[in-house]
């Protein structure tokens, strides 16, 4: 059963339909909150908000977008709103984490490595992290991402643009004692 | 296409959001352009380093804290709001009957404690000399204590 389905039934009062929706998007939004704010922690407490959020939506669910894009929006609004309470947006510190999917290229690069990437990410504003954040990491289309963001995709293209562009200049030591092998994706 | 609009255009480019006449531009700019490729190699680099950062998984508790979160939240729209309603609605009554019993209840022109004295009353020549310049005086029938505001020390006609 696809997210719309369910999210119907949920509108309908299916409380089971919610909690598929919930195992299907907790990990995932989780993440891309704790990609946003740097903290395990409130990355937990906005993602909970954020399913909170669509469950007291429910009664008024258009299926006019994904739902998923639906989430991230809600999930954006609520990052948004915690760098503007929090007065700033800084990642934190490097957590100790052990990554989800580590893959050949994780095992290899270093903590200090990391650390970098996490700093040099943290600089970016928040708008361009974000957008970077979508497209790179959460796999959306700069058209869903502009949908998420409530921008033109136009403005994403930009965003990401200058994020890369930031991150590559930041990063310049680290891309060049990086493995070769590394750079052939 | 020189290497400037390249260089804009290299990020949509490997996330393959280019149309397809834009793609064709830059494929061609790179057969022929080192410096590009090489700016092209470093951002896959980014990428991959990106792509490497720590990921993040709900904890343990995430299900239970959520399940709390809304089992607060049903017990709020069950028991609490129609309570918080009905004493808005209640004090709003309220409020209404005794703005209304107020408006009724206050004379047309109100004889206020607070009102001034007469002031003619004051500056009546007849009040200085040998009379005490008293509070009963200044507020004829006040049934209260008399406490001698000042006494006047000039004597009529005198300075």
């Amino acid at each position: 059963m696809n997210d719309r389905e369910l999210m119907l039934r949920v509108s309908a009062g299916d409380g089971a339909a919610f909690d598929l929706l919930v195992e299907r998007y907790r990990d995932r939004t989780v993440n891309f909150l704790y990609r946003m704010t740097g903290n395990a922690e409130e990355a937990e407490d906005l993602a909970q908000e954020a399913f909170l959020r669509v469950y007291k939506a429910r009664k008024k669910y258009q299926p006019v977008a994904e739902f998923s894009t639906w989430l991230y929006r809600i999930a954006y609004n609520l990052a948004v709103s915690h760098y503007r309470r929090r007065g700033q947006c800084q990642l934190g510190s490097l957590p100790d984490l052990p990554s989800a999917n580590p893959g050949p290229d994780a095992c290899l690069t270093s903590a200090e490595v990391m650390e970098q990437v996490w700093k040099a990410l943290d600089a970016l504003p928040p708008g361009q992290r974000t957008a970077l954040v979508l497209t790179r990491l959460e796999g959306c289309s700069y058209a869903r991402a502009a949908e998420v963001m409530n921008t033109t995709t136009a403005a994403i293209r930009s965003l990401v643009a200058r994020a890369r562009e930031t991150l590559r200049l930041r990063l310049r030591n680290v891309i060049e004692i990086a493995p070769a092998s590394e750079a052939k994706r | 296409m020189n290497c400037e609009r390249v260089k804009d255009l290299l990020a949509a480019y490997l996330d393959r959001e280019l149309t397809e006449a834009e793609t064709c531009e830059v494929h061609g700019h790179l057969a022929g352009c080192a410096a590009c490729r090489r700016l092209l190699e470093e951002m896959r680099a980014v990428d991959v380093l990106l792509t490497a950062c720590p990921t993040m998984r709900a904890s343990a508790t995430f299900e239970r804290k959520f399940r709390h979160r809304v089992q607060r939240h049903r017990h709020f729209v069950v028991f609490w709001r129609p309570l918080l309603r009905g004493a808005v609605a209640a004090a709003a009554v309220l409020s209404l009957a005794a703005a209304v019993w107020l408006m009724a209840a206050v004379p047309e022109k109100a004889e206020s404690p607070l009102a001034l004295p007469d002031l003619d009353l004051l500056t009546d020549p007849s009040f200085l000399g040998t009379e005490r310049y008293g509070y009963e005086r200044v507020f004829p029938g006040a049934a209260v204590v008399e406490v001698p505001i000042f006494t006047p020390v000039v004597e009529r006609g005198g300075v």
